[in-house]
């Protein structure tokens, strides 16, 4: 049994923000996940850190919380964040009276608008369709989720913070109308390990009604709700552009490194797991896409992907910090020292985890501020260590991976210096370099081909890891880095991955790409007959 | 306005063998292609039937045509055709400069993959070949550094696995790379042609000398060379090097010598090349096709070219090749615009598992005995277009391991049809 102060359920943005904040509070804590971190919607949203204009006019509270967080974040976080801008457009289909009303709800939130001549607006978005009729600027930009986790994760673990990946929990310990602890199934053993701690934070998403459900407690109303994002071939925008409509589906884009992401959906799910995006959604959202981006068919699809959001039903006794985010403290209701948290957006992780950690420090009797708001979560590298990437890593690739891997980037140029592994490129499209995958895959919650992927994006490119995967996996091999599967079993988990994305796609050169990944890997390489006799 | 005989459509292995048939056949052929095909970047191997419903054939392949369903490809085409397109095959490659061969007994051979998986192959060189090394007790796998598709380690952990290795020892080495650290990544295609050079066939030669003192095989990526693969591949023979070259993912280098024969036996045969050429629809008359409309992209842009010709053979690669094409309602061939069978829904196109089986694979024109678009009456769509190929329908190349082969019989086949038209 392995005892700590505080479990946190659920290794997201909110449960890793959580475990950073109650890390640099001092207060000893645990977080667990069922998958690899980020495993839920904090990898499976647009990737966009939200101005608020989007909430501008029908939730403003949101608005305002949106616009602080966003600016802080663009501070503490950094190397996560692109700082793209934002268009809000005005289609033909468009109602225009809604348009002075948002320009008033982002004056009243704090968000700075400003009207684009359609003439540099085009100039700017060249791919932009010419039918539109008004363009406004707002400080949008874009946020890698996957890299906010890891390096929320990372900087708390600096902190004593400790993280279980693959662990799901299954059961919750009381005592005496007390939390004691929890069960976790390890999904890579198959083990149950106890774990035993004072408070609980519930930080599970579209989960945190299931996990209200095993302690015992009346369940929260939490439905999740699905929404269906696309990921293209090419980054054709190079700024956000959302639709200047009430919110609804598929009206924003937001470019991705070397991608763009189209989304999103909303359609009930039945369960927090239903992730498949279905091919009439993604016809849906194409249809939707066309006002702004008339030639979006032509741009090959990389793949679909889809996401649960927690929805909370109206009633329902939360106490709410805000109309975005709902903690409730279940000490209320019999249960000492399990406290939830849900609903809310990626832009505002840190407020939620801030408001969340003050309720369980206050239980604790610890004072400490927090200080979240104001420390980067990762330290700037220098411009020595700069200095002498660029002798090592390939042409303007050593901003890229430093951003990538944070704060240990000192430690995979070190490699880099005594292995000679000089411009040593595994994944092209995302340039990432072998060093980079050796020191992600040595990490302990790196068990499989896809854990590395997460955090270094390779395999997220043009390719779709058709030959990069084989790549990484072989030079693994060479380094004698054990993976949890064998190296034919490793490749299949990973294109595995890629394939459920792609096959509600499934026409026009995505099926071509996959055609050609059959050829390599079933007819030349022949994985499907022999690569598993043994 | 352009006029042959015989038009073929795509320069892959179905195109290039119905031109040279049909261009042996005294007809005059033109081949519109839009890029160099997939033939150049595959591995070389000519396989002709691998496996049926997963069962793996180790015997000979012409056992097991009547456990394929009988609008099968090579069931359309029979069994004689498909003898005679084969032995049509290794004689134009071995005329060409690169010899191929079927096993003397006539089963499939082994042939083993660059990251050690092994698979069965009907038609290759010698030096592919790995059934003739199965008895070694000591096996070698040479890598070369940097040269990330082929890493050896990972070649030996899985070769282990196999019971035909059961018995050997296998080691695995690294040659230095010739080039030392290059500011791209390297492929075997860069290897393979600094072979082609005295000095880089030097440096090959002494590098394995170096590393294979003691084992009775050595296994190398397909880098012995393009144009003077011969030649090397033997003079390493000489040296008492038993070589055996592993097949690759893209470039595959033992395509582009397969391409490099194809291409020598069309120019004898003065078969016309028009590539950067985009065919885009048929014009028709009633059931006969009259012509090709195709766009040539150049720098003032796009062109339409016609070209006409008494017969028409379409190899345009099936849905990898861009000839059929999709869309989330429907699936079409793509330059007569022909309908084709497809389940309802896009899901439905495919299997949950990525190497399950799947429909769209199977996507595909219906043809009769002469490889002429069926209706569904059964009766030619157009009396003069044959159908060759991956454009096909009612296979599954990368499962049943018969890619080249159903290109090569069925283009073999087409031409015969289309020569002996009228």
């Amino acid at each position: 049994m392995i005892n700590t102060t505080v479990i946190i359920i659920g290794g997201g943005a909110t449960g890793s923000g959580v475990l950073r904040d109650l890390s640099m509070r001092g207060i000893p804590a645990i977080m667990l996940e069922q998958g690899g971190l980020a495993y839920g919607t904090s990898s499976r949203f647009h990737g966009l850190l939200h101005s608020g204009a989007r909430y501008a006019v029908n939730d403003n509270e949101s608005a305002k919380e949106c616009i602080e967080e966003n600016m802080i974040l663009r501070k503490i976080g950094k190397q996560c964040v692109e700082l793209t801008e934002g268009f809000f457009v005005q289609t033909k289909q468009d109602d225009p009276e809604f348009i002075p009303k948002w320009l008033e709800g982002c004056k009243t939130a704090g968000i700075k608008t400003e009207e684009v001549s359609l003439e540099d607006a085009f100039k700017l978005e060249p791919n932009l369709s010419r039918d539109i009729l008004k363009v406004y600027r707002v400080p949008d930009s874009c946020i890698d989720g996957f890299r906010l986790v890891w390096q929320n994760a990372m900087s708390a673990r600096k902190y004593g913070g400790e993280l279980y990946t693959y662990h799901k929990v299954i059961e919750i310990i009381t005592e005496g109308g007390k939390v004691k602890g929890v069960k976790a199934l390890n999904k890579i053993n198959n083990e149950i390990a106890e774990f035993g701690c004072d408070y609980i934070i519930n930080a599970s998403g579209s989960w945190a009604g299931e996990m209200v459900a095993l302690s015992g407690l009346a369940p929260l109303p939490i439905s999740p709700d699905r929404g269906t994002l696309l990921v293209f071939n090419h980054r054709f925008t190079s700024r956000v552009i959302n639709r200047l409509h009430k919110s609804s589906d598929g009206d924003i884009f937001v470019p991705h490194g070397s991608v763009t992401i189209l989304g999103t959906t909303s359609a009930e799910a039945e369960t927090p797991d239903d992730k498949t995006p279905t091919s009439q959604e993604i016809v849906k959202l194409l249809d939707i896409g066309r006002a702004v981006f008339p030639y979006v068919d032509d741009y090959r699809i990389l793949r679909a992907f889809a996401g649960t959001r927690p929805l909370y039903g109206a009633k329902g006794a939360g106490r709410s910090a805000s109309r975005n985010f709902n903690i409730v403290n279940h000490t209320d209701e019999g249960l000492y020292g399990f406290v939830s948290i849900f609903g809310g957006k990626l832009t505002t992780y840190r407020l939620m985890a801030e408001k969340v950690t003050d309720v369980v420090a206050n239980l604790a009797g610890v004072s400490t501020k927090c200080r979240t708001a104001d420390e980067p979560i990762i330290p700037d590298i220098t411009e020595k260590t700069i200095t002498k990437a660029k002798k090592y890593f390939p042409q303007g690739a050593v901003k890229i991976v430093a951003d990538r891997i944070g704060a240990d980037f000192d430690k995979v140029l070190d490699n880099m210096e005594k292995t000679q592994e000089k411009n040593e490129i595994v994944c092209e499209c995302e340039m990432v370099t072998l060093s980079e995958i050796k020191y992600v895959a040595g990490d302990d919650a790196s068990y499989f081909l896809n854990d590395i992927r997460l955090r270094t994006r390779l395999g997220m490119g043009t390719c779709q890891g058709t030959f990069c995967s084989l790549r990484a996996i072989s030079a693994l091999e060479n380094e004698n880095i054990e993976m949890k599967l064998k190296p034919t079993d490793n490749i299949k988990n990973f294109l595995q991955e890629r394939w459920n994305g792609l096959r509600p796609a499934l026409w026009g050169g995505q099926l071509r790409e996959a055609e050609l990944t059959r050829a390599i890997y079933l007819s030349t390489l022949n994985f499907d007959g022999e690569g598993y006799e043994a | 306005m352009r006029h042959s005989d015989i038009i073929v459509v795509g320069a892959g292995m179905a195109g290039l063998m119905a031109a040279i048939t049909a261009a042996k056949a005294g007809k005059s052929v033109s081949v519109l292609s839009e890029g160099a095909g997939v033939l150049s970047i595959g591995s070389g191997a000519v396989d002709f039937l691998g496996y049926v419903d997963g069962k793996k054939i180790m015997d000979s392949p012409y056992n097991h045509l009547e456990e394929l369903p009988k609008n099968h490809p090579y069931n359309i085409a029979g069994e004689s055709n498909i003898k005679d397109a084969f032995a049509s095959l290794i004689e134009i490659s071995g005329n060409n400069g690169y010899k191929i061969k079927i096993s003397d007994d006539g089963c499939n051979q082994t042939a083993i993959s660059i990251v050690g998986t092994t698979k069965p192959t009907y038609i290759c060189s010698d030096s592919n070949n790995a059934s003739r090394i199965l008895k070694a007790k000591k096996i070698l796998f040479a890598g070369v550094e940097y040269l990330k598709d082929a890493q050896v380690a990972l070649a030996v952990k899985q070769a282990k696995h196999y019971k035909i290795f059961a018995e050997a020892e296998l080691n695995y080495a690294m040659l230095p790379s010739p080039f030392g650290k290059t500011h791209r990544v390297l492929n075997c295609l860069d290897i393979a042609r600094y072979v082609d050079k005295e000095e880089g066939f030097n440096w090959l030669k002494s590098e394995l000398l170096k590393c294979s003192a003691g084992y009775d095989a050595v296994i190398i990526p397909p880098i012995c060379g393009t144009v003077n693969y011969i030649k090397n591949y033997e003079a390493l023979k000489n040296e008492g090097l038993s070589i055996v070259e592993s097949l690759s993912i893209p470039p595959g280098v033992g395509g582009y010598r397969l391409r490099d024969a194809f291409m020598n036996e069309a120019k004898k045969l003065n078969v016309k090349f028009i590539e950067n050429c985009n065919v885009q629809r048929a014009v028709t008359e009633d059931n006969k096709c009259m012509g090709l409309v195709a766009v040539h992209n150049n720098i003032a842009g796009a062109i339409e070219t016609e070209y006409y010709a008494e017969q028409f053979i379409i190899a345009t690669g099936g849905v990898i090749g861009g000839g059929i094409v999709s869309t989330p309602d429907k699936v079409y061939e793509k330059i007569f615009n022909i309908q084709l069978e497809s389940p309802e829904t896009v899901e439905e196109r495919s299997d949950k598992n990525v190497f399950g089986s799947h429909k769209f694979t199977k996507f595909g024109v219906n043809v009769n005995e002469k490889f002429q678009a069926i209706g569904s009456n059964g009766s030619p769509v157009y009396e003069n277009v044959y159908f060759a190929g991956n454009t096909l329908g009612n296979y599954d190349f990368p499962t049943e391991k018969s890619g080249y082969g159903v290109a090569c019989v069925t283009g073999y086949t087409a031409a015969l049809s289309a020569v002996k038209s009228k």
